[in-house]
């Protein structure tokens, strides 16, 4: 009579243990639940005109028409208020427009904050020490490092431009911005974020960078046709804080 | 009668919990990673083995790949030749002549795209591509599966690299894949100069080689590194020596090969091609995408007097409007003595590499 019980008693456990092995898999096929995500993204614009492609021509103040050939923008130190969101982020005008993508929901924003560039320690530091996925790692940054000293290119704006006003297209004019060396490191803070519903669940909080700023930020202009290179060498550097200046200004939510 | 439930419940348990028999257990392969390289991203699905590695290298060297059994990967990308090819154009099948030179083959793990036109992302897909193509190895991918099918050796290699039978291009991709992350360069006197200059400690063996740096090399490294000097270093930098962009480095002014823009359609790739690492520069002649020049002189002289403007040409090349860099006979030199410490020996005759038939 003992026995018959025990054995019914480990009928049931086994039956049970079965169920729920098979139940996880179950669960696996259930639909899932889609986590509301928070999406960073970065345009480069000229005033209220996007540059969504090479072969955009914009028009600055003094007549030149240009195309953006590539911008290029490493953040760091990403954080929503004290919350670390990441250490590293790179905009590559080239690869789309999404800085960042993160589970949340815009109500657990309160501030968004990150540098332009790199901090002086980790700016000359072994650049192939980084994780894989770390944005630093210099497989990742690639052209976006020029040597362990000065260190990193901490953004790039590169244009191509025809000064002439004559009526014929020849954009023969490079222009190339290369903002590196400690003392161009900027941060800037965002509060009062106007987030976006970008469907399927994604928040969106759009950023731009306004080359019509980058060029004219108050007093400090650029004129491209004689300001029209820089690697932060050291000759080049008033022109690169310069632009580093205008760059954070130019920066800004839309 | 009775116990009938109990009996089926706990063979019921029991079978749940058999786990499926294992058929095959590679051997992890450890790659090593010199100090000053970052770490190598292995793909997810094509983790290093031992027996992965030793088929990529078997299948690197097998002419059955081609259709007329006499072109191996390695027939355009030969050790003694810089895993490259001294041909301007390499042959295929048939004496059908290509039309880019054959890049050279080293430190493959870190690289983000591949072909001289990045039309490939992964090695596995670079891979998969030379093969079935006409100009190269021209044979179809069934025909390449049944050849190796037929050979008992490769059937039970595939079987110890990947567990299975079954012989198609997806596991000879990964295979070479595996084998080609594999190849490291990173003993130069290059390697030595870069710990050295950015402050990391140098070995006993490394030390004695960094006194043997000369003036004339290390003025050269100046001179590629300066923006006034030789201005190399926008493109080729770092451990890698190279940048993972493309370029347009003033070839032509009209350009009778597109390069990239005739894989994005986009006109403002037009004329560019990816930039090359220059490891072991000093024995992958010719160069550039079409093998133009033979001579590393001759590329010199390019930079610093031939550059040809165009509207993709790159803004990176700051005296293009002058035509190069002018650099002097004297600098020419300095720059020369440099490129050649990029040289790595015993990547060429690392025993690991060589042909295994």
């Amino acid at each position: 009579m003992r026995m018959k019980r025990v054995v019914n008693y480990l009928a049931i456990i086994g039956l049970g243990l079965t169920i729920g092995a098979c139940r996880d898999k179950d669960e696996e096929n259930e639909e899932e639940t889609v986590k509301p995500q928070v999406e960073i993204t970065m345009d480069p614009m000229y005033d209220q005109q996007f540059l969504s492609s090479e072969n955009v021509i914009f028009t600055t103040e003094e007549g030149y028409r240009v195309k953006l050939r590539e911008m290029k923008v490493i953040l760091t130190d990403l954080r929503n208020g004290n919350h670390l969101l990441s250490p590293a982020a790179i905009y590559d005008s080239k690869k789309g427009r999404t800085l960042l993508k993160v589970n949340g929901t815009s109500s657990d924003f309160g501030s968004l904050s990150f540098n332009i560039g790199v901090d002086s320690v980790l700016n000359h530091s072994d650049p192939a020490a980084f994780p894989n996925d770390h944005a630093l790692n210099i497989v990742n940054a690639s052209d976006m490092h020029w040597s362990w000293n000065p260190g990193y290119i901490f953004f790039k704006v590169e244009l191509i431009a025809d000064t002439l006003d004559d009526g014929i297209d020849n954009f023969n004019h490079p222009v190339t911005y290369h903002v590196g060396m400690d003392e161009t490191f900027r941060s800037t803070q965002f509060t009062g974020l106007n987030w976006n519903n970008a469907g399927n669940s994604v928040e969106q909080l759009r950023l731009k960078v306004d080359l019509k700023r980058l060029l004219q930020n108050g007093n400090s202009t650029v004129d491209i046709k004689t300001e029209f290179m820089t690697h932060s060498a050291p000759a080049q550097l008033p022109l690169s804080i310069k632009l580093a200046e205008n760059f954070k200004a130019a920066l800004t939510s839309y | 009668m009775k116990l009938l439930p109990g009996f089926i419940g706990v063979i019921v348990l029991i079978s749940a919990c058999k786990k499926e028999p294992k058929i095959y257990e590679p051997t992890p392969y450890s790659l090593d990673i010199p100090s000053h390289f970052p770490d190598m991203p292995i793909p997810a699905d094509n983790p290093m083995t031992v027996e992965g590695v030793a088929l990529g290298r078997k299948l690197f060297y097998e002419t059955r790949l081609s259709l007329d059994n006499t072109i191996a990967c390695a027939s355009c990308h030969a050790p003694s030749k810089g895993f490259s090819d001294d041909r301007t154009f390499s042959v295929g099948v048939n004496g059908t002549v290509g039309r880019r030179q054959s890049m050279a083959l080293v430190n493959l793990g870190w690289q983000q795209f591949f072909f001289w036109d990045g039309r490939a992302k992964t090695l596995e897909e670079q891979i998969l591509q030379p093969v079935p193509d006409p100009t190269e190895m021209h044979l179809q991918w069934k025909e390449a599966q049944k050849r190796l099918e037929n050979d008992l050796e490769y059937k039970r290699l595939f079987v110890k690299a990947f567990g299975t039978q079954f012989i198609d291009s997806t596991y000879v991709a990964k295979a070479i894949a595996q084998f080609l992350r594999t190849m490291i360069s990173a003993n130069s006197k290059y390697d030595v100069m870069y710990k050295y200059a950015n402050n990391m400690q140098l070995t006993p063996s490394e030390y004695q080689i960094y006194q043997t740096v000369s003036i004339q090399e290390w003025a050269g490294y100046d001179l590629f590194q300066s923006l006034n000097g030789a201005d190399c270093f926008h493109c080729h930098n770092g451990a890698l020596m190279q940048v993972q962009r493309y370029s347009n480095n003033g070839l032509d002014a009209t350009f009778s090969d597109l390069g990239r823009g005739a894989v994005t359609g986009n006109t403002s790739d037009n004329g560019t091609f990816k930039i090359p690492s220059l490891r072991n520069i000093e024995f992958t002649a010719p160069y550039m995408h079409d093998g133009r020049f033979s001579t590393l002189d001759e590329v010199i002289n390019h930079y610093s007097h031939q550059i040809k403007i165009s509207p993709t040409i790159d803004p990176m090349i700051e005296f293009a409007f002058q035509g190069g860099v002018q650099l002097d006979a004297n600098e020419k030199s300095l720059l020369k003595a440099f490129l050649l410490t990029m040289t790595d020996h015993s990547f060429f005759t690392n025993p690991a590499f060589s042909d295994p038939n």
